[in-house]
């Protein structure tokens, strides 16, 4: 009696190759199946964070754009990912200073958007020429102490700046279009406004 | 002689789960899958809602800008509010009350320019209404005519993944010069 027991107590005890075999295949089974499930939640939680993170964003830079256009009397220059836009003639000389303007460019290097701002105590406020173009005036002082970037929107991949007029100058409406990068997730922008610091007329 | 009881009982048990055990464990499983499952893809359909209304707020200001920067008066002198003798289209609008009745299809959204929006965007259809008001501003110092313009966006149903259709609207009202 007492050999029956012991050997009872010893297949009690341990398991078989076979049934380790089968347990094994069915962890790993249940574990895949378990591990498949929590990457496509951490996926599609991260997908979720990226786009929630894209509309801030995109709510932010319309604003901010929209903004800078609307406290603006004149767009002097736009081209292929940037503008210039012209505050107003603050010191009634009829043409734009330094310290009067805003440049908003896309930078596709760093693929970042950037704003140019004059601070407000300036080493020299050099005058431009309407007529001549102004990336190339301002040439020397962008990206300088008179003239510092200040980085509006990283991930972007473009911009486009549209006018509804052919010249310029001459423009009274700006729509702009962004496209904007979050992970896997890329979305657009699109915005317009009006120049509203015009003089009287 | 046999073996005690407890002892019997003890490996009866450890002989592995009984068929209601295990489907116990399988349901507790599954709904505990199905719930996570649930709660990421209401996540996930609540931010793309959000996104939805973020580009037809978007529409909708851009419209409204648009209209905004038309004078208030006709330069013509026309008073009839809507689109003036001779003006066909948008480019001839040149005052504000010009853009009443104006509509874009889904599929035709433009800007200001006259370029298409994305595609993205051309779920959407666009309308204006511009209608003579007068509003009481105490401040002011009494009633004030102008005229309130209204921008509607719609998401047609069909396009809003088998939900009921929806619309955004953005007002402003537009003060006539005294």
């Amino acid at each position: 009696m007492r050999m029956v027991s012991r050997y009872k107590r010893r297949r009690a005890n341990g398991l078989t190759l076979i049934e380790l075999m089968l347990a094994l295949a069915g962890m790993s089974l249940v574990g895949s199946a378990v591990a498949s499930m929590l990457l496509a939640v951490s996926y599609g939680t991260q997908a979720d964070k990226n786009l929630r993170g894209l509309i801030t964003k995109q709510m932010a830079l319309r604003s901010r754009l929209s903004a800078a256009v609307r406290e603006s009397a004149m767009v002097l220059e736009q081209g292929d990912g940037y503008v210039f836009l012209w505050g107003a003639d603050a010191d009634d000389s009829g043409t734009p200073n330094l310290s009067e303007i805003t440049l908003v460019e896309f930078d596709s290097d760093t693929r970042t958007l950037n704003t140019y701002r004059a601070p407000a105590t300036l080493a020299s406020d050099p005058a431009y020429d309407l007529a001549l173009a102004f990336t190339t005036q301002t040439a020397g002082v962008k990206g300088s102490a008179d003239f510092p970037a200040t980085r509006w929107a990283s991930d972007v991949s473009g911009f486009v700046v549209t006018l509804d007029h052919a010249t310029a100058q001459s423009a009274r409406m700006l729509g702009y279009r962004l496209t904007l990068v979050a992970g896997d997730e890329q979305d657009e922008v699109v915005g317009a406004a009006a120049l509203r610091n015009l003089e009287d007329e | 002689m046999g073996i005690p009881a407890p002892r019997a009982r003890c490996f009866r048990r450890s002989a592995g789960f009984t068929l209601l055990e295990v489907l116990i464990a399988s349901m507790i499983l599954a709904f505990a899958t199905l719930g996570l499952v649930q709660a990421v893809s209401a996540a996930q359909a609540q931010t793309y809602d959000a996104l939805r209304r973020a580009r037809a707020t978007a529409l909708a200001d851009a419209l409204l800008e648009e209209v905004l920067s038309k004078p208030y008066a006709d330069p013509q002198a026309e008073t009839a509010v809507g689109p003036d003798t001779g003006e066909s289209g948008r480019d001839d609008f040149d005052n504000v009350d010009d853009y009443h009745g104006f509509a874009e299809a889904a599929g035709a959204l433009s800007d200001h320019a006259g370029a298409l929006y994305p595609t993205r965007f051309q779920r959407f259809e666009r309308s204006v209404t511009v209608q003579p008001q007068t509003v009481s501003v105490a401040g002011l110092g009494g009633d004030r005519s102008g005229m309130l313009v209204t921008v509607t966006v719609t998401e047609p149903a069909e396009s809003a993944g088998g939900s009921a259709g929806r619309s955004w609207t953005v007002t402003r009202f537009v003060p006539e010069a005294p």
